[in-house]
């Protein structure tokens, strides 16, 4: 990887007698928004939280622009970090909360009073120099906290889950609003997050993390259609997960690669199913079965698909665009082997 | 809904309830002011004779002095142990909440007799004034009150992640704590230092036990007058009970003004 930015070497994080992060390491690269992602307990907070100085145990190297800051303290790292609860200060105006690290370096006045109108601008909250935190609505206090945090130029923004507690609409535009800033000033951004269409959307590169290890590392298309083990491909997406031994039955005998392997795991994506067998795409699996139920998405119906295979069900997407199909119809799906894909086990 | 008869009883019993919680304290103020009170249904002739008595008095000013000054110790020694506990509990170990609350609970377990006892039998032989031990032992027996207040000053924002935000923005920890977390306590700790204050002010059996008549406090003051003098006990509960009806005053004002969300303090201008 080229141009690490951030590098965390051999990190272990022990919180109150229990070790939750073991010798993890991944890097960042500079001017890039990377999302750390994973389920809840997976560690990643107690990660940023670690990069920030806000942890008390940490064992190992985090660099960051080439200096170890592992013995810093918080306030001498220069970094930038976005809570989830905004952690906007209530005593203050917005103004002053946008200005405290300023007044914190003792700049002058007017250094602070253009740097926060400018800044202020950035996150289109002008109009909201005096107001306090208490009359502005949750995507507005978060931008307050961005502005808070991008006025002092950190090296390094470190946002913790920070559209978690916002409506769906505010957050998909807050969630591009980042990005935006992300590019406009260059700054480089490491977003924790446990919400998948979030990392896709925003990330240039995704790490995902599991049980206080990183499972992967990648760029969003990279994560999603070549998870790199089991763990990866039930976590991500809605992939079917098959055995070999399944894959088998259905009459599935080779991937792109190589033949099927009854021990091996494969998976294959929801909206890789047709109703129609496609022409010149290969090998082609007829598989057999009906549908058990449709879950409406907004976007488009997830069904389970129960096929002829003994308890197997598939998730199947995307196999048609307006009406639903008919449940417990007898019904054909199309597979076409090469996009089969094996994965390796377990991290 | 209540019927037209269901609330006439209902504010009937509520009047009745009204007269008895009132009717003495009233009793004692008019008292207060009567020349002689026997065998009238009314007082006699009103009169300020009996406060100018009292006030005079020299035995009330030191007693009111003492009263002040335990009050006042108590409430900084509390605040000085308390708030630090409470605000590194919420900020730093919210698991260990749990446990101090089941501490705080303590004081109302132990009677004031065993403490005193205890407390004689542990510190006599120590060179530390008594009138230290009483102050702290006040202050512990405070606790459950002012934990309760300070532990709820903290429920209304994420106080560990605002700490944690001044750090990372470069701040010390400690005017950091002065700066962002004390502004939006302020009314938790002031609510707790006036019960604190007005609690160690009443305070009776601990001051009695321990000290006795060697440290004569008002409340104590108050009960050996009346036992002598009906009139000039009566003019002290007059002066006692305006003090706490003035610093409950305070207290709801301070209630409504934290419950309201603030105006447009116009700081920023």
């Amino acid at each position: 990887m080229s141009s690490a930015f951030l590098a965390l070497k051999d990190l272990s994080i022990t919180l109150s007698g229990a070790t939750i992060i073991q010798h993890m390491s991944f890097s960042v690269r500079a001017n890039t928004l990377t999302t750390l992602l994973g389920p809840s307990g997976s560690g990643k907070t107690t990660v940023l939280r670690a990069i920030a100085g806000l942890n008390t145990r940490v064992d190992g190297e985090i660099l960051l622009d080439g200096q170890a800051i592992q013995q810093l303290p918080a306030n001498q790292r220069q970094l930038g970090m976005i809570f989830q609860s905004y952690a906007l200060f209530p005593n203050l105006s917005v103004f002053d909360n946008v200005a405290y690290g300023l007044r914190v370096q003792h700049q002058s006045a007017e250094a602070i009073e253009q740097a926060v109108t400018g800044m202020l601008a950035t996150v289109n909250l002008s109009d909201k120099r005096d107001a306090y935190p208490h009359n502005l609505s949750g995507g507005q206090q978060q931008r307050v906290a961005i502005a808070r945090s991008l006025v002092l130029k950190p090296k390094l923004l470190l946002l913790d889950e920070p559209l978690s507690a916002l409506d769906a609409q505010t957050r998909v535009d807050l969630r591009d609003q980042i990005r935006d800033y992300q590019q406009k000033l260059g700054i480089t951004m490491l977003f924790v997050t446990h919400d998948q269409a979030e990392a896709m959307a925003i990330s240039d590169d995704i790490i995902v993390m599991n049980a206080g290890h990183v499972q992967q590392q990648g760029a969003p298309m990279a994560i999603y259609t070549q998870p790199a083990n089991v763990f990866m491909a039930q976590f991500i997406g809605h992939h079917n997960l098959l055995t070999g031994d399944q894959l088998l039955a259905l009459g599935c005998h080779h991937t792109r690669t190589q033949a099927v392997r009854a021990a091996h795991h494969y998976i294959v994506r929801p909206e890789l199913f047709f109703r129609e067998e496609p022409q010149n795409a290969g090998p082609v699996v007829a598989i057999a079965g009906h549908l058990i139920s449709a879950t409406m998405l907004g976007d488009r119906i997830r069904y389970r698909f129960a096929t002829a295979v003994d308890q197997l069900t598939l998730t199947v997407e995307r196999l048609n665009h307006t009406t639903p199909l008919a449940l417990n119809q007898p019904l054909t799906l199309y597979l076409r082997e090469h996009d089969v894909q094996e994965v390796g086990p377990h991290a | 809904m209540l019927s037209s008869t269901e609330r006439f009883y209902a504010r009937f019993v509520t009047l009745l309830i009204f007269i008895y919680l009132v009717m003495p304290i009233l009793a004692t103020i008019v008292y207060s002011f009567a020349t002689s009170w026997v065998k009238t249904i009314l007082p006699e002739g009103l009169t300020l004779k009996w406060y100018q008595q009292l006030v005079t008095n020299p035995d009330f000013s030191a007693a009111l002095v003492r009263s002040l000054g335990l009050s006042l110790g108590t409430t900084l020694i509390a605040m000085a142990c308390f708030l630090p506990v409470v605000f590194y509990v919420n900020v730093y170990a919210p698991s260990l909440k749990a446990k101090l609350h089941f501490i705080t609970i303590l004081p109302f377990t132990i009677p004031g007799i065993i403490l005193v006892t205890g407390l004689i039998q542990v510190y006599a032989n120590l060179p530390i004034p008594k009138s230290l031990i009483l102050v702290l032992a006040i202050a512990l027996l405070s606790l459950p009150l002012t934990y309760q207040v300070l532990n709820n000053a903290f429920i209304a924002h994420d106080f560990r992640a605002m700490f944690e935000q001044a750090l990372v923005l470069g701040e010390r920890p400690i005017p950091a704590f002065l700066k962002v977390i004390l502004p939006n306590i302020k009314s938790g700790i002031f609510v707790a230092m006036l019960l604190t204050f007005t609690s160690a002010f009443g305070e009776y059996v601990l001051t009695n036990l321990l000290l006795g008549g060697n440290f004569e406090t008002l409340k104590i003051y108050m009960y050996r007058l009346m036992q002598s003098n009906g009139q000039a006990s009566s003019v002290l509960t007059t002066i006692y009970f305006l003090f706490l009806a003035f610093i409950s005053l305070i207290l709801i004002l301070i209630m409504r003004h934290a419950n309201t969300p603030s105006k447009e303090r116009s700081k920023h201008s």
